[in-house]
């Protein structure tokens, strides 16, 4: 059996709090329980009961933080101890033990280790459980009591080689506070420490910090806008998407480093390239596509055609919202990690068109129709984090790791492109990024209906069922397809609570 | 506005592109295939979705059999959990 040590920040805590996570050790069903609690004045000794022995224990192979106040489960020893030999930190869900009307708890699941979601808040919470040779890199063990939840967890895990979530219960707490939160100072500490250019802005409303990366240099960045000229009504207005599109980006982005290739099908209305050739210049160029609709395909003729450091695949049905748009995911191609980014969509009447994807197994837009100031389950929205997948609505990319991966996969002609690619891209080895900080509309249908092809689903599957099954960056608890061993009776309401009513993924 | 590629340069990108996603579909075929055989399973028959949720689960009267469940020792909800996870 590993040996744990216990360690508490009980400096200016009630005796109560203390004992509760006292008792909760004692329950925990192994002799040895040894507890670092960091206070102003001795414990009280009716907190610490029998079996439980004040101090530091440098031969424990892992230390357990918990918060004064929190009861550590079985779980969180149960994992650790089996841990893989390179996992060296290790977090799991926490249940909020508190008295509600329904007299039902509730729960924080998490996500697989989402680096940058943790240098927007901590999304790992009071209780993790690390190796000591981890805790002793990243500082000993005093100064990461001593420290807050969010400053520490940033500390050990820029030390791990792996970080593991655990999708059980590891802590109860009695806290009423929901919100994961934010150090400022934390994060300024930790990105100088990892040699990131950026800086630091806090939101304590949400709470959030936005990591502004530093843009070094302006590339050429390739704009690809797949189109078939058509006009619609927007805003009172009927006229063809493409011009409002390019006319928009040109207008309003700060950020003309740009290219634009225009595909279009051969039936597109030659007024329609007269306009486009007359807003773009020569910056524009405008690639006959003359087969059936394959929007992959399309876009794949497109990038062929381009020249830019950086792609950024566009809908004709779009427009940029935030002027340096652009600037913003650019700017987070600065990781050398980072292949695809994807900011948030909005449609006409500012609801949410999509803020990422979840795969539950069905790939998902989250908090679809949801009204634009949502915040999601836990701030959920408003960070900038992992994703599996953003829709290629509007999604930058480099040239390299578009190359590299073979573009967009042309089987898939309307559904789930996007989804394949994504999940290339991060076979790869790169990663997915979602930033709430860079907003278009998407003027897609609201009440479109995915026209779903078993046959693709079957395609899709074959490369990546058992992603599609777990997404590393939801929680199997949390999935749609419910059931008595991969969740719990909550589980229902917590997916709502998580992602209010979706719908699947229509075609682009 | 700019003039297009050569057409017979941009079939020959496509071309590499359409070689490098067939084999990162393999890729990722044989990695699916790899996680499926560790615990145990093959695949039968193309992948589907989950159908519609489960949820008997939640039914009133399975509350004693849920407080049940989570109160059983350790390993012995584990055991459990496996099983029924197959």
């Amino acid at each position: 059996m590993a040996e744990f040590l216990f360690a508490t920040d009980g400096r200016n805590r009630a005796a109560g709090a203390l004992a509760a996570t006292a008792a909760s050790l004692r329950g925990l069903g192994f002799s040895r329980r040894t507890w670092y609690v960091s206070t102003n004045e001795p414990l009280p000794s009716h907190v610490l009961g029998r079996r439980i022995t004040l101090g530091d224990d440098p031969g424990a192979e892992w230390v357990v933080f918990v918060a004064a106040g929190d009861s550590v489960t079985r779980d969180a020893l149960h994992f650790a101890a089996r841990a893989a030999s390179d996992a060296d930190v290790l977090y799991g869900d926490t249940r909020h033990d508190i008295k509600r009307e329904d007299r039902l708890p509730s729960y924080q699941r998490r996500p697989s280790f989402s680096p940058e979601r943790l240098r927007a808040h901590d999304y790992i919470g009071e209780l993790v459980v690390a190796r000591r040779r981890t805790v002793d890199a990243a500082g000993g063990l005093e100064s990461l009591v001593d420290t807050d939840a969010h400053d520490r967890n940033l500390r050990l895990c820029e030390h791990a080689r792996r970080v593991v979530r655990v999708p059980e219960i590891f802590n109860v707490t009695p806290s009423t506070n929901f919100l994961p939160d934010a150090n400022p100072g934390a994060v300024a500490r930790h990105l100088a420490r990892v040699g990131i250019a950026a800086s630091v802005e806090f939101d304590a409303d949400t709470p959030r910090v936005r990591v502004r990366r530093h843009l070094a240099r302006r590339p050429l960045v390739s704009v690809i806008i797949p189109t078939r000229g058509s006009s619609a009504e927007l805003r009172g207005t009927t006229a063809p998407f493409v011009i409002n599109t390019v006319r928009t980006l040109l207008e309003r982005s700060t950020y003309q480093q740009l290219e634009l290739i225009i595909v279009a099908d051969t039936p597109t209305p030659s007024d329609v390239r007269a306009e486009l050739a007359r807003l773009g210049g020569d910056r524009l160029m405008i690639v006959d596509y003359d087969q059936a609709f394959n929007f992959a395909a399309k876009n794949n003729i497109g990038v062929a055609h381009s020249s830019g450091e950086y792609v950024l695949l566009l809908n004709d049905d779009t427009e940029i919202i935030t002027p340096d748009a652009i600037e913003t995911m650019l700017a987070l191609f600065a990781d050398s990690d980072v292949g695809i980014v994807g900011p948030i969509l909005y449609f006409e009447d500012g609801t949410i068109q999509s803020a990422g994807h979840i795969f539950s197994p069905d790939p998902t837009d989250m908090y679809r129709l949801k009204p634009a100031d949502t915040r999601g389950s836990h701030n959920y929205v408003r960070v900038q984090r992992e994703a599996s997948s953003v829709i290629a609505a509007c999604l930058l990319t480099s040239r390299k790791v578009f190359e590299e991966v073979g573009g967009l996969n042309t089987q898939f002609p309307g559904n789930w492109n996007d989804i394949d690619f994504a999940l290339k891209v991060q076979q790869a080895g790169h990663k997915v990024i979602f930033t709430p900080y860079a907003s278009f509309y998407h003027f897609e249908s609201k009440t479109r209906v995915a026209l779903r092809i078993e046959a693709e689903v079957g395609k899709l599957g074959y490369r990546w069922g058992d992603i599609l099954d777990d997404d590393p960056y939801f929680n199997p608890r949390l999935q749609r397809y419910i059931n008595m061993w991969r969740s719990d009776f909550h589980t229902d309401r917590s997916y709502e609570e998580a992602l209010g009513p979706t719908a699947p993924i229509s075609s682009k | 506005m700019k003039p297009p590629r050569d057409a017979t340069e941009v079939a020959a990108t496509l071309e590499r592109w359409a070689k490098a996603d067939a084999e990162a579909g393999e890729r990722a075929a044989q990695r699916r295939a790899a996680n499926l055989q560790s615990k145990g399973k093959q695949q039968v028959r193309d992948y589907e979705f989950h159908k519609k949720p489960n949820d008997w689960i939640h039914l009133d009267w399975m509350r004693p059999v849920r407080f049940v469940y989570r109160n059983l020792p350790f390993g012995v909800r584990m055991a459990l959990k496996k099983r029924m996870a197959r």
